[in-house]
């Protein structure tokens, strides 16, 4: 990315450059500088006290990231657990290589409507209870509705990206109804899902991802965030065009993993937070990743099954 | 399972109202230093200053909280642009204001002009110099920051520095 302003000079090829040459008097040069950026970066009062004044939106924002890290890591909050408990896997498993049947029912109960009207969050269940082997999973978070919004997201920084609106999507937060004793299975993941009609976004979608946890994977991350690491996966997926693992350190001593899957037309991506397994934690373990893998399947069919059937 | 966190509040964050309104304005300025529009800066700020109440009880208790803060600030938008998810096109010289930008017209066209010139120059470039010439940080630790070389961060410093004073400004400091 180059400017204008070094055309012509000595960074296009030309002379060569002396890069201590603004080094080389620092006690003098270099603090009339630093006077000149203090007076030139300095705010007006009026915006120093615009942001004083949005101490209640700050609040709320931090409240909003709270939430999201409570659905994360230690799936509390649950609004609907009566109800949760009372309806039984209403959408279908994959039939990937490593996905499971939903314990305590070998088929799906009941399926919602289409209701072409809708968004495809309603079509969502509004509480369910899914399984991986032993660990039985229930929605305790959302649906929120994805679609027809501009798109947020990251892996190691959430931030609008310049990719077209979803058709569809949603956003669900899952936790684990019983969570086991043991640190290696987390204890509530969130998925995240975007459908698109075209073939064209999802991979650019996925392509931004995988650039971005290349530029994250160079240093450590914002407020404390680790290096994030990618990872190989363990289990050849059977859905997914692609697939990104990655782990990172949230800097709160908890180990971050999320996992994004990428077919034709439909993103997933889901995360979670593995409580207490230290600093220094570079690997999932297989159970982790197998729990994260598989909500992300499921997740994938749910993304072709609701949409088709918002589309019908 | 560790227990829920409470929710952030004000009102459990002792001293966090008193902080914001001491570093409101320090942080505004290295934000206007290392992003490109004014509502960019306070954006950062306020996205800032909320994970500073998600986890004042650690920012309180730091040896420096001030710059513990600022080093959050600069982390989060570093990562933006290094990530390379936010791609900056930045201002061409011929866009500057006409007049120029060092005419002795007082304080607030320097800054304006300061302004101006920085977001002419590559994301990188603009957050060396802020880092190095604001906040004063040696270009070990920039490197550090920014995930270059530090030989990356004088070459950065150099080229951006040569940048400014063809649109005119520091054009009368010693070098």
């Amino acid at each position: 990315m180059g400017t204008d302003s070094t055309s012509g000079g000595p960074f296009d090829g030309g002379d060569p450059i002396d890069l201590d040459a603004d080094r080389l008097e620092f006690g003098r040069a270099d603090a009339a500088l630093a006077a000149r950026f203090r007076a030139g970066l300095e705010p007006d009062e009026g915006q120093a006290r615009r942001v004083i004044s949005r101490l209640p939106l700050i609040q709320a924002k931090a409240r909003r990231s709270h939430r999201r890290r409570l659905a994360l890591a230690s799936g509390v909050a649950v609004l609907a657990v009566t109800a949760a408990t009372a309806l039984v896997a209403t959408l279908p498993m994959t039939t990937g290589a490593h996905a499971v049947t939903p314990a305590g029912t070998s088929s799906p109960v009941s399926q919602p409507s289409p209701t072409y009207a809708l968004p495809v969050t309603v079509l969502l269940p509004a509480a369910a209870i899914t399984a991986f082997g032993d660990v039985r999973l229930i929605q305790s978070e959302g649906p929120d509705e994805l679609g027809g919004q501009p798109l947020v997201a990251g892996v190691c920084v959430d931030a609008a990206l310049p990719i077209t609106d979803p058709d569809h999507g949603w956003w669900t937060g899952w936790r684990v109804a019983d969570p086991p004793a043991k640190a290696t299975v987390p204890p509530g993941l969130v998925e995240k899902v975007w459908r698109w009609a075209d073939s064209d976004s999802a991979p650019a979608l996925f392509k931004q991802l995988e650039e971005q946890v290349a530029g994250c994977s160079s240093g450590p991350g914002l407020s404390g965030r680790g290096v994030t690491r990618r990872l190989d996966p363990r289990w050849e997926l059977s859905e997914a065009d692609s697939v990104l693992l990655t782990t990172a350190s949230d800097g709160q001593g908890n180990q971050e993993i999320q996992m994004v899957m990428m077919t034709e037309h439909v993103v997933v991506q889901v995360d979670a937070v593995l409580p207490d397994v230290g600093k220094n934690q570079q690997s999932i373990t297989a159970h982790a990743e197998w729990q994260l893998s598989s909500t992300a399947e499921a997740a994938l069919s749910r993304a072709l099954y609701v949409t088709e059937a918002a589309a019908r | 399972m560790r227990m829920p966190w409470p929710e952030p509040t004000i009102e459990r964050a002792p001293g966090y109202t008193d902080f914001v309104q001491a570093r409101a304005a320090p942080l505004l300025a290295l934000a206007r230093g290392l992003t490109r529009t004014s509502s960019d800066a306070e954006d950062l700020v306020q996205e800032v200053l909320a994970k500073t109440l998600l986890k004042w009880d650690v920012v309180r208790k730091a040896d420096e909280p001030a710059a513990y803060v600022n080093r959050m600030l600069i982390n989060a938008a570093t990562s933006i642009w290094r990530s390379g998810k936010h791609r900056e096109v930045p201002t061409a010289t011929e866009d500057l204001p006409a007049h120029s930008v060092m005419d002795g017209s007082g304080p607030v066209v320097e800054r304006d002009a300061l302004l101006g010139a920085l977001r002419t120059l590559p994301a990188r470039h603009r957050a060396v110099l802020v880092l190095r010439y604001y906040e004063g940080l040696p270009d070990q630790e920039i490197a550090q920051i920014l995930g270059v070389a530090p030989a990356t961060v004088r070459s950065s410093a150099a080229r951006g520095l040569t940048a400014l004073r063809k649109v005119g400004l520091f054009a009368d400091e010693p070098v």
